[in-house]
C-alpha cells in the first residue's frame, strides 16, 4: 500500500531545506483572501498565479499552487458565515447554519468551527490519500454514469432537509431549482427553455445565480437593519471564542468524521467534487441529528458537516489527479496544467516512476493543513471586523463586489444580469417562505441528474436490468435506502416517544 | 393583502402572483420542451417534473387565498411602507448599477450606485457619500482590473 523507501526520500526532501516550505504561507494567505472574494473561484485564483510558477522548480511550483488550493478551500467559508455569500459552490451548505449563527452574534464560534473542520477534514483526507492513493483511484475509475446518478440522487435528497417551515413550499423551491438547472442544451443535444438567449445554451451560470439567491437577496432584506449582528454585545471579536469554536469540533466527532469520509469519496469522483460533497454531508448531518429542527437556525453541526466535507474533498480530488491524471474539478485541472508546464505528465506513470515526488506533494499538503490553523486563525480574526462595519457601508460595497464577481466569471453582462434576476427572485421566495437554498441545491444537481440519467439510459438501452451489472451502483443505492430507512425509523421512534410523553403529561394533569 | 369581508377570505396577492408567475414559467417550459422533441432523451426528467411542479403549485394556491388561516411561521414578515420602500429602492438602484455599468461605464455606475445605496441605507452626512463612493469605485475597478482578464468599459478610470 505504501512504498517505504519512496516515503523516506519524500521526508528527506521536505526536511532537507526550506525550498519545499517557502511558498506555503504565501500560498495559504493568497488562497484565503481570494477564496473569500465573491466570484473569484479557487480555479481562478490558481490560474492567476499559474504563470508565476513557470520560473520555479517543479516541486515549489506545485506546492505553491496546492497551498493556494488549501487556503482558498477554507477562505470561502468566511463570507459564507459573515455575509451569507458562498463565494464558491463548495461553500453553499456553510451558509445554511453559519450565517444564522453570525446573525445571533455567534460569528466567532461559527468561524472557529469552520476552521477546525476545514483543518481536520483536509488533514485526514491527505493522510488517507498517503496510504490509499492507488486503491482509491482504482475505485474511482470504475464509476460509470449509473454510479454518478446514484451520487447525484443522494445529493438531491438534501432537498428533503432544506424544506424549512413547509414541506410543500420547500419541494416547490427545490423542483424549481432542478428545472432551472436543466435549462439549455442537454447531453443529447436538445435545447430547451433558452428563450433564444445564446448565453443560456450552456445553462444558467450557477455561481452568479447562487450569489443572487443567497447573498444579494439577503442584503436587500438587511436594508432596514443597522448591523449584521443587531445586538451590540454580540459584535465583539474574541480569540477565546474563536478557539472555543475551533475545539467545538471535538464535541461533534461523528459529524466531523462522516463529513470527512463523504468529502474524500465524493471529492475523488471526477465532475462531482466538493460542490456535492458539502451538500450531502450537511444533508446526512441533519437527517441523523437528534434535533434536526435546529438546522438552518444556527446549529454548529451544520457548519462542521459542510466544511469538513468540502475540505476533505481536496484530498479526494488530488488522489484522482495524481494517480489517474484525471482532474476532478477546475482546481486540479490547473495543477495538471502546472505539471505540463514543467514537462511532467500526471497519472499512473507519474506514480510509478516518481512515487517519492507524489509522496512529497502529499506530505507537504499535510504540513499545509497544519499551517492553515495559524494562518486561517489570523485571517478570520481580521475578517471578523466585518460585523462591526455598519450595514449602510457594507450593503453597497458587497452588492458591487458581487456584480464584479459575476462579471469576472464570463466577462459579459450575462453574469451580472443572472445575479440581478436571481437576487430579486431570492428575495421574493424568502419573503413567502420558499427556501432559496433549496433552489440552489436543485440548480446544482438538476443538470447532473438529467445528464447521468440520460447517459445511463443510452448505455443500458433503456433496460432496467442494467443495474444488476453494476455492483457499485447497487451498493450506492443500497446505502442511500438504508440511510433513509434508518432515519425514518429514528423519526418514528421519536414521534412515538413524544406522543407517549404528551399522553403521560395529559394523564397526570 | 386584502380582505374580502363577505366571504372572510384574506388574499395574499403578492404570494398569489409569485405562485402564478412560477406556474406560468413552468407551463411555458413544458410547452417549449415538447415543441423541441417528444423523444425520451429530451423529456426524461423535465416533463414529469414540470407536471409534478404544477400539481404542487395548485396545492399551494389555497394558502394564498386563505392567508389568515396560515400558521405564524408561514406568514410573510410585516413591512411598513418605509421599510418596503427602502427594499424596493435598493433593488431599483441595483438594476441601475447593472444597466449603467455596461452603458455608461463601470466606474461611474459604481460611484452613482454607492452614493444612492448609502443614502437609501440611511447615511446623511453629505461629505461621507462622495468620499466613500469614490474610494469604493477606485478600489473595486482597479482591483478587479488587476485580477480579471476581461475589458471593463470605464468613463474616467
Amino acid at each position: 500500500m505504501i512504498d517505504l523507501s519512496a516515503l523516506g526520500a519524500a521526508i528527506a526532501t521536505l526536511t532537507g531545506g526550506f525550498t519545499a516550505w517557502i511558498w506555503v504561507i504565501p500560498g495559504l494567505l493568497i488562497g484565503c483572501v481570494f477564496g473569500a472574494l465573491p466570484g473569484i473561484s479557487i480555479t481562478m485564483a490558481m490560474a492567476l498565479f499559474l504563470p508565476m510558477t513557470l520560473y520555479m522548480e517543479f516541486l515549489p511550483a506545485i506546492i505553491f499552487l496546492t497551498s493556494i488550493f488549501t487556503g482558498a478551500g477554507f477562505g470561502g467559508s468566511v463570507p459564507a458565515v459573515l455575509m451569507n455569500i458562498p463565494g464558491t459552490t463548495s461553500a453553499v451548505a456553510t451558509t445554511f447554519d453559519g450565517y444564522p449563527m453570525a446573525r445571533k452574534g455567534l460569528h466567532n464560534e461559527a468561524l472557529g468551527a469552520a476552521l477546525g473542520a476545514s483543518v481536520t477534514g483536509a488533514l485526514v483526507s491527505y493522510i488517507v490519500l498517503l496510504f490509499l492513493i492507488l486503491p482509491l483511484a482504482n475505485v474511482v475509475i470504475r464509476m460509470g454514469p449509473l454510479e454518478m446518478l446514484g451520487v447525484a440522487v443522494w445529493g438531491l435528497l438534501m432537498l428533503g432537509s432544506l424544506t424549512g417551515v413547509s414541506l410543500l413550499r420547500g419541494l416547490i423551491a427545490g423542483f424549481l431549482g432542478v428545472l432551472i438547472g436543466t435549462v439549455g442544451m442537454n447531453t443529447a443535444g436538445y435545447m430547451r427553455g433558452t428563450m433564444g438567449i445564446p448565453e443560456l445554451l450552456d445553462g444558467v451560470s450557477p455561481v452568479p445565480a447562487l450569489m443572487g439567491l443567497l447573498a444579494a437577496s439577503t442584503l436587500f432584506s438587511l436594508v432596514n437593519s443597522k448591523f449584521i449582528v443587531e445586538n451590540d454585545a454580540g459584535r465583539g471579536l474574541s480569540a477565546k471564542r474563536l478557539m472555543s469554536g475551533f475545539f467545538s469540533i471535538l464535541k461533534h466527532k461523528v459529524c466531523l468524521s462522516r463529513g470527512t469520509l463523504i468529502g474524500i469519496l465524493i471529492g475523488a469522483t471526477p465532475g462531482v467534487g466538493s460542490s456535492v460533497a458539502n451538500l450531502m454531508s450537511y444533508s446526512e448531518a441533519k437527517r441523523t441529528a437528534q434535533d434536526p429542527d435546529s438546522f438552518g437556525k444556527g446549529n454548529v453541526e451544520g457548519v462542521i458537516a459542510a466544511e469538513s466535507a468540502n475540505s476533505s474533498s481536496e484530498g479526494g480530488s488530488m488522489a484522482t489527479m495524481l494517480a489517474l491524471g484525471i482532474p476532478g474539478g477546475g482546481a486540479t485541472a490547473v495543477l495538471l496544467a502546472a505539471f505540463a508546464l514543467h514537462n511532467v505528465v500526471g497519472g499512473p506513470n507519474f506514480i510509478d516512476q516518481s512515487k517519492d515526488v507524489a509522496y512529497t506533494i502529499i506530505l507537504n499538503n499535510v504540513g499545509q493543513c497544519l499551517l492553515l490553523f495559524p494562518v486561517g486563525f489570523l485571517f478570520i480574526y481580521f475578517a471578523s471586523y466585518l460585523v462591526k462595519v455598519p450595514l449602510r457601508f457594507l450593503i453597497p460595497v458587497v452588492l458591487t463586489s458581487s456584480v464584479f464577481g459575476a462579471y469576472a466569471l464570463s466577462g459579459s453582462a450575462a453574469g451580472p444580469a443572472t445575479l440581478l434576476f436571481f437576487a430579486v427572485l431570492g428575495w421574493v421566495l424568502s419573503r413567502y417562505k420558499y427556501p432559496p437554498a433549496a433552489v440552489v441545491v436543485g440548480m446544482l444537481l438538476g443538470g447532473l441528474v438529467e445528464n447521468e440519467a440520460l447517459k445511463t439510459m443510452q448505455i443500458s438501452d433503456g433496460h432496467a436490468g442494467y443495474i444488476f451489472e453494476r455492483p457499485g451502483a447497487i451498493a450506492i443505492f443500497f446505502f442511500m435506502l438504508l440511510s433513509l430507512a434508518l432515519t425514518a425509523r429514528v423519526r418514528l421512534k421519536k414521534a412515538k416517544e413524544r406522543k407517549l410523553r404528551e399522553q403521560q403529561a395529559a394523564s397526570t394533569s | 393583502m386584502s380582505v374580502i369581508a363577505a366571504r372572510r377570505v384574506r388574499v395574499d396577492w403578492g404570494h398569489l402572483l409569485t405562485v402564478l408567475a412560477i406556474a406560468a414559467w413552468t407551463m411555458w417550459y413544458l410547452a417549449d420542451l415538447r415543441s423541441v422533441s417528444l423523444h425520451p432523451e429530451n423529456t426524461l426528467l423535465v416533463q414529469p417534473l414540470c407536471i409534478l411542479m404544477l400539481i404542487l403549485l395548485a396545492a399551494v394556491i389555497p394558502q394564498c387565498i386563505r392567508a389568515d388561516k396560515l400558521p405564524d411561521e408561514l406568514q410573510p414578515e410585516q413591512l411598513d411602507r418605509v421599510g418596503f420602500g427602502k427594499i424596493l429602492a435598493i433593488m431599483l438602484a441595483f438594476v441601475g448599477l447593472v444597466w449603467s455599468m455596461f452603458t455608461i461605464g463601470f466606474d461611474l455606475g459604481v460611484f452613482l450606485f454607492c452614493m444612492v445605496g448609502l443614502f437609501i441605507c440611511g447615511e446623511r452626512r453629505w461629505w461621507v457619500m462622495p468620499v466613500f463612493a469614490g474610494l469604493t469605485t477606485v478600489i473595486m475597478v482597479k482591483g478587479y482590473q488587476l485580477l480579471v482578464p476581461f475589458q471593463m468599459p470605464n468613463l474616467i478610470l
